[in-house]
Parts: structure tokens; C-alpha cells; sequence
């Protein structure tokens, strides 16, 4: 299994040594960090650039995507139903970070979207850290992946180290969402994500 | 017979009730602990524990974890966490039942010893994450390092560190 933080936003310069050791030490293996600090890397870890988009709408969900350049992994942030449509069926967007807002659109329609577009369901752990009532979402996420075999990525999203999550919290976090302990490990490998960057052997030989 | 004499024999009957009442508790508990009598001392429980088998043992389990902080912290705070944690993310009634207890906390190395019920080491370790939040901010960062069956067995891996 190749553990993978799809992605991580440091507050600071002064957080990005700190943040890397804590995930080499934890047993990751690449870490996606947001398109501010793209020039630092670690020779522990590999690292690769993320970009967060966001649309209110869907002609401004277009606009953003034509921005992002290969290499990068896209993570989309759709705020309405035209925009969740255009990010998921559109395969510049990996990522797409569904908000719990729009939960009445998650049918089989939206389900079949995601998967034209070859996309991620995303959710990030530091929003559980705000609000602790987000485990519910986690859950449905988790459901529904399973339910129409659509992958899910589960991301630390910390600006600082303490807001990182240890891989046996991540899995443990899984197992009291309602996975099954192999999901759980399928979730958690990064293989899919890797490859879809195109950073695959890289990872591979590095290990 | 005076008033002495009734307040004496008064006396001694009380004793004796109380003697055989003591008596018939001991022989309660007994059959309680043996599982041949229901108890119904017990009163109302929550369904985590109804679950559990009456006269079963209670299994523990011995989280060794480590606080990742950038100020001094110290034992009493770190359980208060764990203990809110668990509260916000499974609720209040599941702290009671996961019978959480630190055991031991080393403020130099900051490392610590939890004792929690079996059936409850994965709800705790999942909540490690939302632990420490103070305000806005998160404070501390709790990393499993490894669940033993006894406390001996944790303090010996802890040394070897």
C-alpha cells in the first residue's frame, strides 16, 4: 500500500519542514501541497503541486479549468448544482470536494457523472477538526461510494502540523464510518491518484 | 419494664434485622456474581453496556500514544481532550462506555498509556484526530503508536523507546 496526503495547505514557510518531516514519519510516501509553496520539496517524500478551484456557476466552473496544467492535481470545490456537474464530468477536475449543501443531488445521475469524468469523491479531515457533526457526511460519502463503486480520497487538508492525521487514525476513522477494514485499506492506498499524475514510477523506485 | 429496658430490646432487634439483612445482601451478591440471580440493583443502563453479557469480564485494552505539541502539556489536560473528543464525535454516553483512563503520562517524552474498553479502541484512536482543539486552533496532535492487552506489556515497549 502507497500512502498518499492528497493534499496539505501550510500556513507558513516555517510549517512545510515540520509538516514533511511528520508525514515521512508517519509513513507517507507523496504528499499533494497547495500551488503557493509549489517549489518546495523534501527527499524524503515526493511532493506534487495541488491546485484548489472553485465555481459558483457553471460558465465560471469552465473558466477555472482551463487554467489548471497537467502535472498538477486539480481539487474542485463546487458551490451549485451546475457547477457539480461541470467538475465531475470534466476529467481536468481529479478531485471533486463535494459540500454537504448540496447532498440532494447525489443520485445515481450524479453518480454516473463522476464516473464519465473519471473524478475522486474528496473529503478533507480538517474540516471534521471545525466541526465534528461533518462525520456524518463522511459516512454518506463513504455509502455512497460503495454504492456506485466510485473512489474516494480522504485528504489531512492542514495548515498546520497538528491538524495532520496518522494513517491508523485514518483507517480507524473509516472503520467507525461503517467501511469494511479492505475498503478502508483501498481508500488509503494512493496508487490510483498517483497514476493518474503520471507519478507512479517515480513513487515506486523512491520505495 | 421500664423505658431502658424497651429501648434496649429495641436495640437488639434492630441488630439482629440488620445482621440478617446483611447476610441475605451477601448471599444476593453472590448469586449476582455467579449470573444465577438478574440484578436489579443495577437500575437503568445505557444500551452499550446492556450489550455486554451480565458476569462477563470487562476486556482492556492499553493505547500507548504519543502527544505531538508545541507547548508543555500536561497528563490531566491530554485526558480532558480525549475524553471531549470522544464525546463530540460518538457522544456523551459512549465516553461512559468506553471506560477511558489514562494509566500513565510522561511529561518529558510525552508519552502516555490509555486504558479503554475492547469493543471501544477503534472509536477512541478515530477520535485522536478531532483532539485538542482549544478555540479556533488545534493544540496537540495524538499519535496511536501501538494497542497492547496488558499494562505490563505497554510500560515494557515504552522503555525499549
Amino acid at each position: 500500500m502507497l500512502l498518499v496526503d492528497a493534499y496539505v495547505r501550510p500556513k507558513n514557510e516555517e510549517e512545510i519542514n515540520k509538516i514533511f518531516e511528520l508525514e515521512a514519519r508517519f509513513g507517507y510516501k507523496a504528499v499533494g501541497i497547495d500551488k503557493q509553496y509549489e517549489g518546495s520539496s523534501d527527499e524524503r517524500i515526493i511532493t506534487f503541486p495541488v491546485r484548489v478551484v472553485s465555481g459558483r456557476n457553471e460558465a465560471e466552473a469552465k473558466e477555472v479549468l482551463r487554467e489548471c496544467k497537467k502535472g498538477e492535481l486539480v481539487i474542485s470545490k463546487p458551490n451549485d448544482p451546475g457547477s457539480l456537474r461541470v467538475f465531475s464530468r470534466d476529467t481536468r477536475a481529479h478531485i471533486v470536494e463535494i459540500s454537504p449543501k448540496l447532498v440532494h443531488l447525489m443520485d445515481r445521475n450524479q453518480a454516473e457523472l463522476l464516473k464519465v469524468g473519471k473524478s475522486f469523491i474528496g473529503f478533507s479531515l480538517s474540516s471534521l477538526i471545525d466541526d465534528p457533526k461533518m462525520f456524518w457526511w463522511l459516512s454518506f460519502l463513504l455509502n455512497y461510494s460503495m454504492k456506485y463503486n466510485i473512489d474516494l480520497v480522504i485528504f489531512s487538508g492542514a495548515s498546520r502540523f497538528e491538524e495532520l492525521v496518522h494513517p491508523k487514525t485514518t483507517l480507524n476513522l473509516l472503520i467507525q464510518a461503517g467501511s469494511p477494514k479492505e475498503i478502508a485499506f483501498k481508500i488509503m492506498d494512493g496508487n490510483k491518484l498517483l497514476k493518474i499524475l503520471g507519478i507512479m514510477d517515480f513513487a515506486v523506485e523512491k520505495r | 419494664m421500664g423505658i431502658a429496658d424497651i429501648t434496649v430490646l429495641l436495640c437488639l432487634g434492630l441488630s439482629v434485622a440488620n445482621l440478617f439483612m446483611f447476610i441475605y445482601l451477601l448471599i444476593y451478591k453472590k448469586r449476582i456474581e455467579t449470573g444465577r440471580e438478574p440484578n436489579l440493583l443495577r437500575g437503568k443502563t445505557i444500551p452499550a453496556i446492556r450489550t455486554i453479557k451480565f458476569g462477563k469480564k470487562f476486556r482492556k485494552r492499553y493505547i500507548i500514544f504519543e502527544v505531538l505539541s508545541r507547548d508543555a502539556i500536561d497528563g490531566e489536560t491530554v485526558k480532558k481532550h480525549i475524553k471531549s473528543a470522544v464525546a463530540k464525535l460518538f457522544g456523551e454516553p459512549t465516553v461512559m462506555s468506553s471506560g477511558i483512563s489514562l494509566i500513565f503520562y510522561d511529561e518529558k517524552t510525552n508519552i502516555g498509556i490509555l486504558r479503554v474498553n475492547r469493543e471501544s479502541v477503534s472509536l477512541v484512536i478515530a477520535s485522536f484526530h478531532i483532539a485538542g482543539k482549544e478555540g479556533k486552533e488545534k493544540k496537540l496532535m495524538l499519535v496511536p503508536i501501538k494497542v497492547t492487552g496488558s499494562l505490563k506489556k505497554a510500560k515494557e515497549l515504552i522503555e525499549k523507546r
